[in-house]
């Protein structure tokens, strides 16, 4: 059995064929060879495979493709700006070196997006509580709370 | 090798091991309870199903609840109605629910993470009666109510009175009026141990629900006026597991600790003891 | 090429450099970064691995028919596929691993069927289908059973390989008893007598645990054979050791081999050594078309973890609290397979001295064969298990002699300039001056909350390997713009970072514009590996050699177009100066070469020599200090203990990169200190994995954080790397849990001396000391 799902990804408006099974990394890796959604765990617990579904941060190995019916999915490649301009978030991440293999950057980016979206000024007890979508082997986490709270600063002083 | 049992693969775990299924769409509640019963698997958020099946466990026929009605969070005669979809973050962030079950609500704003908390459902937390998931056994020391669609209309449950085996759509959670203030928890020890605490209005008996220590969490009560609470709630508890991270003995002496830590903050008769 | 030695010197202290900019940092924040996990080739297989459901079996038979009848399938591998290799088992100097279950399994979750097809759901499908008759054999859960009399034997017969040769006062040997993979012994001095007239002996056992790697991304491989060549794209971290594995494997030339390196999610030694790549390439022979391997993180934790272990020290000391001698019986708990255990071994028997000075040391370390997952690399291997030991032993020891446990410490403290060992490097770092740091930003002097308690702890580990060598290749184009080719892969340790910044360092030039190239063995210089820290100073100083050549290159070339004389001339950005003079290099390289410009290029190449004198072979390249402080409480009811403090600190010679030296301990610190507190691999009585699930085996995450968490990174200038450098990746990992446990013992007065410091673990060590 196969069904359509219509959604857009990045901005641009695309449908395809799946199978119910499928699950939303699967396409987004295979289908449209947005391969910066990594898979780790497949299990909903690192949030290597995070991506945007209608802004909500959601772990691509998790949810069905069904699920993305008629919504609007961001991938890491699809944070920067046309011209290259990277986001708050992706150049806080750069600047204070809130990665080392970089395996998890890319879906910790896009939640720090999200947690940022709602808001802008995180404690941190709400970095960390966010933090807990996310697994990191390799930073201990400290350069990554800087990231955030740099991403912060970064947002405030565009607004300013 | 029969086919509902699935393969010993070890370590196969994972998302191509999600066993085909047909989806089933449904355009309203009572289709959807009909569905249910006929053997239709309800999604909520999906957290633990998707889960489930990429070990293996095969599902014929999946019906997802969003789009359904079920969601939402209202104050109602009795107390604070949950529907079944509620995501936890959406409960969370509810202003009945700040109000009327402020310590649940904080409960539930802090399981978890965030973006398991956008996406899990009040319904499928109860629903998947896991052991270590802590919503069920904070609506049993409530001493909430499932409510299922049941023929035309619903059927109440005590929380406690769950079945393995129910089929019934969920169709909302009941807090009762109140109880909430007389409700406390402690998860600081999971995953060995969780202990849930409500004082019961009328009787002033202690309801304790346990996580984390079962093969699905469960439900004691110690009657009001009980003087070692520690020792009476390790006294009435099943056997708990054994495994790698605890033994059953200090699981048990767990319970007690805790039990009579909450026992001491929440507020009744016997609240000195 | 030039012989690399331990530094003897203090280096000049260098102006403070800016961050370098990194390495591929910007594909990490855009998603354009590619791993081996993103490795595709077209027509492409996808392989799975049956994997064995019990800890110790033999193998009656494998049906495979109904496997192979489903579409899609299109080959299948079996341990007589293996038989049939030129060496079917691999391994660090002892090669008793089958490249896939031969005959028997040893451990759950071996690989016994490998199939490759159109995708992982017809392989997985095709798996489900396969029979295996297993015919289970007694379990041996731990060294006590294996090494019990009459214990069930792992292997009947003596395995492949050798004991690696040691240097002055150590032994090694391969396979000395029933179930003994490897024993190491270390002995100088005359223990017994020190032992018979020392003022104190204390004799205190520990248990270290199993912990997995758990890199998120975890094992994959891509290969193909092709017109009599093999082709590897790897998530290992050592492309040219994996070449001569399977040149032996496979009983191929080593230059028909090629192994790609791309960038790797995460290591920590658990993609070091020869795993499930021989498998992968047979797999692909057989079915003559390329084939993928991913593993889930489910078959990465029951591929390798570090080795539990038990030690048990014996150590004399003198009324004043010198330490005089200790002898050391370390047993580690090798799981089924060598995999690189016999260094391990090694290691820990080695570094158990700590930091400190002795008369005498009879060590022995041994590693014992268990049907457990192997056990094998995993950062700092052999130094976490020793530090462990050895600092918390130090300070039991200072409680009962009644002295302050950093005072202990001070008085014993090897100095900088004193050999670690008779015939070895000396220490090149202020082990004093580390300790004093943590201290003050601990506030160990200040008065504790009521039931805090403070643990001091510093760890020691020798760097940079035995007798390592590596090549480097440096090419400036007629821009001005470096590559740097070198094997040290880029497993986020910023190894491209800091190579490309040596060797723009040395030229002059602009760090933001060198480039680290891809790792391919056809062309990249080799190296031993991506190991033991050593990529800043072994790999690093090859840079900086080839960098160099590649300046006189630039030099002389310039020196005959200007018509002077080499000496008259300094490099100055892309340019030569010549008595005040600017010439831009550009003009002067396309001038002579034409419009398609010029490579300078230049290989540098370093060895660290042998020293038969030296206890393991080869002296010390450097010596790398962990220094941990930790403040806990514990909560006497629950035995739960809360970590409020943890300040951990390491020297790096010379710091390239801050962020990416804090990084590095951070990183390192925090998996230490998950493991102190609850990460562990564990087994049911059954010997099955209770927790081998991403889910179940928790890791430590931004919330389980102490309270207060900093690390800082000192510049102590005596490293043998360009400026005084050394490495620093392995470090942070070293003293934590001991840190943690002497605070514990400080707050409570109890010792727990088994990891994880578990709820149930301290309250029993409460009940015990309290029976109410
Ligand atoms: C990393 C991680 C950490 C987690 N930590 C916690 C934690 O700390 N505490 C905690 O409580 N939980 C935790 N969870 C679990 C998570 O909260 C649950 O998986 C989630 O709440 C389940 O909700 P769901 O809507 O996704 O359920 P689903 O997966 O949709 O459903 C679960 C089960 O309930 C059934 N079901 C769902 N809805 C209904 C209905 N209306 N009527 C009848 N049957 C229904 C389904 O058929 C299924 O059998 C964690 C999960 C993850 C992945
Ligand atoms: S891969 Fe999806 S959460 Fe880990
Ligand atoms: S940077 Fe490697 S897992 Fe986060």
């Amino acid at each position: 059995m196969t069904l359509t799902v219509s959604f857009t990804i990045n901005g641009a408006p695309v449908s395809t064929a799946v199978h119910p099974e499928t699950v939303l990394a699967d396409v987004i890796r295979d289908e449209f060879q947005l391969v910066g959604c990594k898979v780790g765990c497949d299990q909903a617990v690192c949030g290597a495979c995070t991506v945007l579904v209608d802004r909500i941060p959601m772990a691509a190995c998790s949810t069905f493709a069904f699920e993305a019916e008629g919504r609007d999915i961001v991938t890491i490649e699809g944070l920067a700006r046309p011209d290259g301009t990277l986001s708050a978030v992706q150049r806080a991440f750069l600047d204070v070196q809130g990665f080392q293999c970089g395996f998890c950057t890319g879906g910790l980016i896009l939640l720090v997006t999200a947690l940022l979206e709602r808001d802008p000024d995180p404690d941190r007890a709400t970095i960390t509580d966010w933090l807990g979508s996310a697994v990191c082997r390799c930073t201990g986490y400290l350069a990554i709370i800087e990231a955030v709270e740099t991403a912060a600063r970064l947002n405030r002083e565009v607004a300013a | 090798m029969t086919s509902s049992e699935p393969p010993p693969l070890v370590a196969l775990r994972g998302r191509q091991r999600i066993a085909p299924f047909a989806l089933v769409r449904v355009g309203d509640t009572a289709a959807a309870a009909e569905a249910a019963l006929a053997g239709a698997v309800p999604m909520g958020g999906g957290v633990d199903l998707v889960d489930r099946m990429k070990f293996g466990e095969r599902i014929e026929r999946l019906m997802p609840l969003s789009g359904l009605a079920l969601g939402g969070v209202e104050a109602t005669e009795g107390g604070l109605r949950i529907g079944a979809t509620t995501t936890y973050a959406a409960l969370a962030e509810s202003a009945e629910a700040a109000r009327l079950a402020p310590a649940f609500a904080r409960l539930v704003g802090g399981v978890a993470n965030p973006r398991i908390r956008m996406k899990g459902t009040v319904g499928g937390s109860v629903m998947s009666q896991k052991p270590n998931f802590d919503v069920w056994p904070a609506l049993m020391a409530l001493g909430a109510d499932l409510v299922f669609a049941d023929g035309d209309g619903e059927a109440r449950l005590p929380a406690a009175a769950l079945a393995p085996d129910e089929r019934r759509l969920l169709l909302a959670v009941e807090v009762p009026a109140g109880a909430d203030a007389r409700f406390a928890f402690d998860r600081s020890l999971r995953p060995i141990v969780s202990v849930f605490a409500g004082r019961e209005a009328a009787t002033g008996a202690l309801r304790l629900a346990v996580g984390c220590a079962h093969q699905r969490p469960l439900l004691l009560r110690l009657a009001a006026g009980e003087t070692d609470v520690a020792a009476a709630a390790a006294a009435a508890l099943p056997p708990p597991k054994s495994d790698g991270l605890a033994s059953s003995t200090y699981r048990r002496r767990m319970v007690g600790v805790l039990a009579a830590r909450l026992a001491r903050i929440l507020p009744g008769p016997d609240a000195a003891s | 090429m030039s012989l690399l030695l331990p530094s003897n010197r203090i280096h000049p202290a260098l102006p403070s450099h800016p961050e370098p900019p990194q390495q591929g940092g910007h594909a990490k924040v855009t998603g354009a970064a590619r791993y081996a996990f993103d490795a595709a080739l077209p027509g492409m297989l996808h392989a799975k691995v049956l994997r064995s459901p019990h800890p110790h079996a033999r193998i009656r038979g494998i049906d495979t028919a109904k496997a192979a009848a489903l579409p899609g399938v299109v080959a299948i591998v079996t341990g007589a596929d293996a038989r049939a290799l030129a060496l079917p088992t691999y391994g660090f100097t002892i090669q008793d691993q089958p490249v896939i279950a031969i005959d028997k399994v040893r451990h759950v979750g071996e690989a016994v069927v490998a199939v490759a097809a159109r995708d992982e759901r017809t392989a997985l499908a095709a798996l489900a289908l396969v029979d295996v008759d297993y015919d289970p054999l007694p379990a041996l859960p731990d060294p006590a059973a294996a090494l019990a009399p009459g214990a069930p034997l792992l292997f009947e017969e003596p395995q492949p390989g050798f004991a690696l040769p040691v240097g002055a006062g150590s032994t090694s040997r391969k396979e000395p008893a029933p179930n003994v993979l490897y024993e190491y012994t270390y002995t100088r001095g005359g223990v017994d007598a020190a032992l018979d007239r020392a003022d104190h002996v204390f004799t205190d056992s520990f248990a270290f645990s199993a912990i997995n790697h758990y890199h998120l991304e975890p094992h994959v491989n891509v290969a193909r054979f092709e017109d009599g060549r093999l082709e590897l794209w790897s998530s290992n971290q050592d492309p040219f050791m994996l070449r001569a594995d399977l040149s032996r494997i496979f009983g191929m030339p080593d230059t028909d081999i090629r192994v790609h390196t791309p960038l790797i999610g995460g290591g920590f030694g658990g993609k070091s050594y020869c795993k499930m790549e021989p498998l992968v390439a047979l797999i692909a022979q057989k079915a003559r078309r390329p084939v993928r391997l991913a593993l889930t993180l489910d078959e990465s934790i029951l591929t390798l973890t570090k080795h539990a272990a038990e030690l048990t020290l014996t150590t004399a000391v003198g009324a004043d609290g010198r330490l005089l001698a200790r002898r050391a019986d370390i047993v580690l708990d090798g799981g089924a397979y060598c995999d690189a255990s016999v260094m391990v071994a090694l290691k820990t028997g080695f570094r158990i001295a700590g930091a400190y000075h002795w008369d005498a040391l009879d060590v022995r370390s041994r590693v014992v064969r268990t049907t457990k997952v192997p056990a094998g690399s995993f950062r700092g291997f052999g130094g976490t298990q020793a530090s462990y030991a050895s600092e918390c032993q130090m300070d039991m020891i200072a409680h009962r002699l009644g002295i302050d446990p950093y005072d202990l410490r001070v008085m014993n403290f090897l100095g900088p300039d004193e050999p670690f060992a008779p015939g070895d490097s000396a220490i090149d770092s202020d082990l004093k001056g580390g300790l004093d740091e943590v201290c003050t930003r601990l506030g160990y002097r200040a008065p504790k909350k009521a039931g805090h308690g403070f643990g001091l702890a510093v760890g020691i580990k020798d760097g940079g390997g035995t007798g390592n060598h590596a090549g480097a290749i440096v090419k400036v184009s007629q821009s001005g713009r470096i590559t740097v080719l070198a094997a040290t892969a880029e497993i986020g340790q910023g190894a491209g970072t800091t190579l490309c910044s040596i060797a723009a360092d040395v030229l002059g030039l602009d760090a933001a514009d060198a480039r680290y190239g891809a790792i391919d063995t056809d062309v990249t210089p080799l190296n031993n590996g991506t190991h033991v820290s050593c990529g800043t100073v072994v790999t690093g100083s090859a840079v900086a050699e080839a960098a160099a050549s590649v300046r006189e290159e630039i030099l002389a070339f310039a020196a005959e177009q200007l018509q002077c004389a080499p000496a008259d001339l300094a490099l100055e950005g892309w340019a030569v100066r010549r008595n005040g003079a600017l010439h831009p290099l550009e003009p002067m390289v396309r001038g002579y070469y034409g419009g398609q410009g010029f490579a300078f290029t230049a290989y540098g190449h370093v060895k660290v020599p042998y020293d038969d004198g030296a206890p393991l072979r080869s002296q010390n390249l450097f010596w790398m200090p962990c220094w941990t402080g930790a403040e806990v409480s514990v909560d006497r009811e629950t035995g739960r203990v809360t970590v409020h403090r943890l300040v951990v600190g390491s020297d790096a010679g010379r710091i390239i990169s801050r962020r990416a030296c804090e990084g590095q301990v951070a990183g390192a610190a925090i998996q230490a200190y998950g493991q102190a507190m609850f990460e562990s691999l564990r087994y049911t009585p059954a010997l099955q994995p209770e927790n081998a699930t991403p889910w179940t085996y928790r890791v430590a995450q931004a919330a389980d954080l102490p309270e207060h968490f900093e690390v800082f990174v000192t510049e102590h200038m005596r490293g043998p790397g360009p400026g005084g450098l050394k490495g620093i990746g392995e470090a942070g990992m070293l003293s934590i849990a001991a840190a943690i446990g002497n605070a514990i013992e400080d707050a409570t007065g109890v010792r727990v001396n088994a990891m994880p410091f578990s709820p149930e673990a301290v309250l029993a060590a409460l009940d015990a000391a309290d029976p109410a």
